[in-house]
């Protein structure tokens, strides 16, 4: 299970840091299970608590910051865009 | 007085009557800050003369290292931001700066707010101002204890399921968190988005208010902030209270510290000799609360933190291809909590339990969210203690993740149904500071925080030191 997720999350972990992480995961998996008890037939779910009343804005475009101020925290630079090596490590 | 006891409101006054002057002020709050042993500022900002006028004139604040002010580093107590410089401000502390708001520096927190001790940080845990063995909450815990420590008079935080509230009540501080959408997002690191909401700390009431007046309302940079009008809080409050009902449910504080519901009983006491009415109430589904909170905020947390990659900004581990260089970049940049987070929030987006966690969570919070505004139909304010126990001694719950999030078993409601909810400091039990959270309807932070002000004055409550 814990390689299948380090995959999906983009997180690689040491051995140590696997084995503690993964009694940890189960154990919360295991506390939050008390949840199936909850009959929740027909319930709608909520995504957030008060979307329904939140008025759209117009679809504009609006001004952006300046290419300098963005790429001010970039490491790997080129022009104006980030650089990163190839794909291809797996 | 000494200008480090000063209220924020009295400190504007003053300045305002040319009895003290902003960089008379900035420099007392910088002196104590600076010379601070409980590590509650990562970055202290510089004195910069630039006089306005306004409802917050010369006020010095704290921020929680996840809100956005332009060119100051932004870590959220993390190894992969560590240096972060912020390319603008966030829209709260636009309005903070417009108002004559000055910034004293960039508070302590637990990484990415996750964490209810602040042991969490990259930077070294946050000592609790009233026993530097003991930890002064999270995730909000710079902020709460530089407030205790006078180290600044207000302080801003983020609250997604009681970081504000429960460092306030471990410091002995007030703590706010507002409706949902009350306080634009933007410019908030984010951590849960649909539970997020920022928050305001302060030694007073009134300096919860004027600060509330002044950042909250809608922001088009905030599709979630709400278009619901601001009243003048700090004006409101002076006005009489009237007698409230308040709430108890008595299945949710049941498994609570012994010491705490002593402390509670009296404070309810209190309440009645007041002239309020205490009456029970009835939340079937506390229990759940917790849990719900958890999956919700880690599959949120997993999905928002994917943006740490090690390409745009931030930490950056080189390596041989664009995958080797994300996953060493979070391996390193990420602590254990944090890693621990992600790990349950992906697994509960993964496919094939999606709906059996993450979906069922959604629902259950939609029944919580129902039976909270049941409730308040029936009663004006729901009353808790704001955490189950005392501050804990360093270390006592860092290593049993379980253990940690108990912290929130009463701060967690408020977020998964959006909404106001304030910790008011409740005194000492053997000397460490305990705190009552009251909760309100969505939108009224009016009656809230007039309520408070009113206990503030007439309970025994302030904190005038």
């Amino acid at each position: 299970m814990i390689e299948k997720l380090e995959k999906l999350a983009s997180l690689r972990l040491g051995e140590e840091e696997r084995k503690k992480l993964l009694e940890d995961v189960k154990e919360i998996l295991h506390w939050v299970e008390i949840l199936k008890e909850v009959d929740t037939e027909g319930v709608l779910p909520t995504t957030h608590p008060f979307l329904s009343s939140l008025p759209l804005r117009e679809d504009k475009p609006g001004v952006s910051l300046p290419d300098e101020e963005i790429f001010k925290n970039t490491k790997g630079r080129s022009g104006r865009f980030f650089k990163i090596r190839r794909p291809g490590w797996r | 007085m000494e200008i480090v006891n000063l209220f924020g409101w009295e400190i504007k006054e003053k300045i305002e009557r040319g009895e003290i002057s902003e960089k008379e002020v900035f420099d007392a709050f910088y002196e104590r800050a600076s010379s601070s042993s409980l590590n509650t500022f990562i970055t202290l900002a510089e004195w910069r003369e630039e006089k306005k006028e306004g409802k917050l004139r010369g006020i010095p604040f704290g921020i929680k290292d996840n809100i956005l002010v332009k060119g100051m580093k932004n870590t959220c107590g993390s190894r992969i931001l560590h240096d972060f410089i912020a390319p603008y401000d966030a829209t709260c502390i636009e309005r903070l700066k417009k108002e004559g708001g000055v910034i004293l520096g960039k508070t302590n927190m637990d990484e990415f707010a996750m964490g209810s001790s602040n042991e969490y940080s990259a930077f070294g845990p946050v000592k609790n101002p009233f026993d530097p063995e003991r930890v002064p909450g999270g995730s909000s815990g710079g902020s709460a204890a530089a407030v205790a420590n006078l180290e600044v008079p207000i302080a801003l935080g983020s609250d997604t399921g009681g970081s504000v509230r429960q460092p306030a009540a471990f410091c002995g501080v007030f703590g706010l968190k507002p409706t949902y959408g009350r306080i634009s997002r933007y410019g908030l690191v984010a951590f849960a988005s649909s539970l997020d909401q920022i928050g305001i700390i302060a030694r007073t009431v009134k300096d919860i208010a004027l600060t509330l007046e002044v950042i909250a309302g809608y922001d088009p940079m905030d599709s979630t902030s709400s278009p619901e009008g601001v009243p003048p809080y700090s004006k409101i409050i002076e006005e009489p209270c009237g007698y409230k009902t308040l709430g108890v449910p008595e299945e949710l504080i049941s498994g609570c510290d012994e010491e705490i519901l002593n402390a509670f009983q009296r404070t309810l006491e209190i309440l009645q000799r007041l002239g309020h009415k205490i009456v029970r109430i009835t939340l079937p589904h506390a229990k759940y609360y917790l849990p719900t909170y958890e999956i919700i905020a880690m599959a949120e947390a997993s999905s928002n933190l994917a943006r740490y990659d090690g390409v745009r900004y931030g930490l950056r581990v080189e390596g041989e291809s664009a995958e080797e260089i994300i996953e060493k970049t979070r391996m390193r940049g990420f602590g254990p909590e944090v890693k621990r987070r992600i790990m349950v929030g992906t697994y509960v987006l993964s496919k094939g339990y999606r709906e059996e966690y993450y979906g069922k969570a959604q629902r259950v919070r939609t029944i919580i969210k129902e039976e909270l505004e049941e409730a308040l139909r029936e009663v004006d304010f729901i009353i808790t203690p704001t955490a189950p126990f005392l501050p804990f001694k360093l270390g006592e719950r860092k290593e049993d993740p379980i253990k940690m999030y108990l912290s929130d078993v009463f701060t967690v409601f408020a977020n998964l149904a959006g909404l106001p909810a304030i910790s008011i400091p409740g005194g000492r039990i053997n000397g460490l500071p305990w705190g009552f959270q009251v909760t309100g309807r969505a939108w009224d932070e009016e009656n809230l925080l007039t309520f408070a002000y009113h206990l503030e004055r007439e309970g025994g409550w302030s904190l005038r030191q």
